[in-house]
């Protein structure tokens, strides 16, 4: 059955997937579902088509980057990435805070802490972010300072 | 027990004052002579009546349900057809087989959930207000769905982000929608309902920038 793919006023893109019910009626057909589907769209869907379902990314790491012709907004990819490496990050960075408490309290070196720290600071802004040009490519961008 | 009587060519006289005389004549039947000399002939050829255990009646219709009547004979009603079943026509009057007779319930009765003389279908199930109006089982991503009710479609809006449309639209927004992301992760289950119109209804999955693996969504109300 065929997908409806339509874009959002926020930008955003939604793909419906039509409905076969157990109560449909009998001799109800996937055509029926798809029209079903259809007349039920938002009324500020914009520019909404049929689309096969085989079409569509089945890649779901950048989903809220896909266009409506189902390639992908790689400014939008960079940034889901981002928050992904944040989400990573976030774990080190409070350890290392910690490791930063105990040295200051002991008055030992604190240098190679911050750093670390630092490194981790700039995870986000890694060149290889920017340089890839396929999702495929940026979705294996993996700053060092995240590899533990 | 059986007696045996020997067949009389020649007929007893009338017997004695307060007796009666039983004998077997040549032609195979019975007799009794009572003490006045009439002869009357002994038979279950005619049917017994009710009175004395019988049923007052030669035959019974074929198929047909025996009816009690007093000290007449039995009455019988007839086959019926197929999936016909015996009704009541009130007091003093004979049952007959008909047609099953009931009064489906309306929307409006089933909604108001208080008649108790009409009879619930499977189309007017659907109706009452304890019964669920749409449920829907959907592949996490919003992409597919496995199983579904009274559903026009699923959207996939984003990671972690499905609209449930619905077919048959609730009268009003006052309807319940509970939504449930179902996966593994420390999210498992938490859901935010954050959109809910008469025919559809959002969910978000609390996991962020995550799909669940499986959505569950079910709604009770009023249909429109």
């Amino acid at each position: 059955m065929r997908k409806i793919i339509y874009q959002r006023p926020d930008g955003g893109v939604s793909i419906v997937t039509p409905a076969l019910n157990q109560n449909d009626p009998e001799g109800w057909t996937e055509a029926d579902s798809e029209q079903r589907a259809w007349d039920k769209l938002p009324a500020d869907a914009i520019n909404p088509k049929f689309v096969d379902a085989a079409d569509i990314p089945t890649d779901r790491t950048f989903r809220n980057a896909l266009k409506p012709d189902l390639t992908f907004d790689m400014g939008k990819a960079v940034e889901i990435h981002k928050d992904k490496l944040r989400q990573l990050r976030k774990p080190l960075l409070e350890a290392l805070d910690i490791e930063y408490q105990i040295a200051d309290e002991k008055g030992q070196d604190k240098s190679i802490i911050t750093a670390k720290k630092q490194a981790l600071r700039d995870v986000t802004d890694d060149p290889a972010i920017y340089a890839a040009q396929t999702p495929e490519k940026l979705k294996i961008v993996l700053p060092d300072a995240l590899r533990v | 027990m059986s007696f045996t009587f020997p067949e009389l060519t020649t007929v007893p006289g009338a017997p004695a004052t307060g007796y009666v005389t039983m004998y077997a004549k040549t032609d195979g039947n019975m007799y009794s002579k009572d003490d006045a000399g009439t002869e009357s002939q002994v038979s279950v050829a005619n049917p017994l009546t009710v009175a004395t255990g019988g049923t007052g009646v030669a035959t019974l219709a074929d198929a047909g349900v025996l009816i009690g009547n007093g000290t007449g004979v039995v009455q019988v009603t007839g086959a019926g057809t197929s999936g016909q079943v015996l009704t009541s026509n009130g007091a003093g009057v004979d049952p007959t087989f008909q047609t099953g007779a009931f009064t489906a319930a309306s929307q409006a009765q089933m909604e108001a959930a208080t008649d108790n003389t009409v009879t619930v279908t499977p189309l007017s199930a659907n109706w009452h207000p304890g019964v669920a109006k749409v449920w829907c089982n959907a592949i996490g991503a919003g992409t597919g769905i496995n199983a579904s009710w009274n559903m026009t479609s699923v959207t996939d809006v984003g990671t972690g982000d499905i609209t449930f449309t619905i077919a048959t639209d609730f009268s009003g927004t006052n309807w319940v929608g509970i939504t449930q992301g179902i996966g593994t992760a420390a999210h498992n289950n938490n859901t935010v309902e954050f959109a809910k119109t008469a025919g559809a209804i959002s969910a978000r999955f609390a996991a962020a920038g995550a799909d669940p693996d499986t959505w569950a969504f079910v709604g009770f109300g009023d249909q429109a």
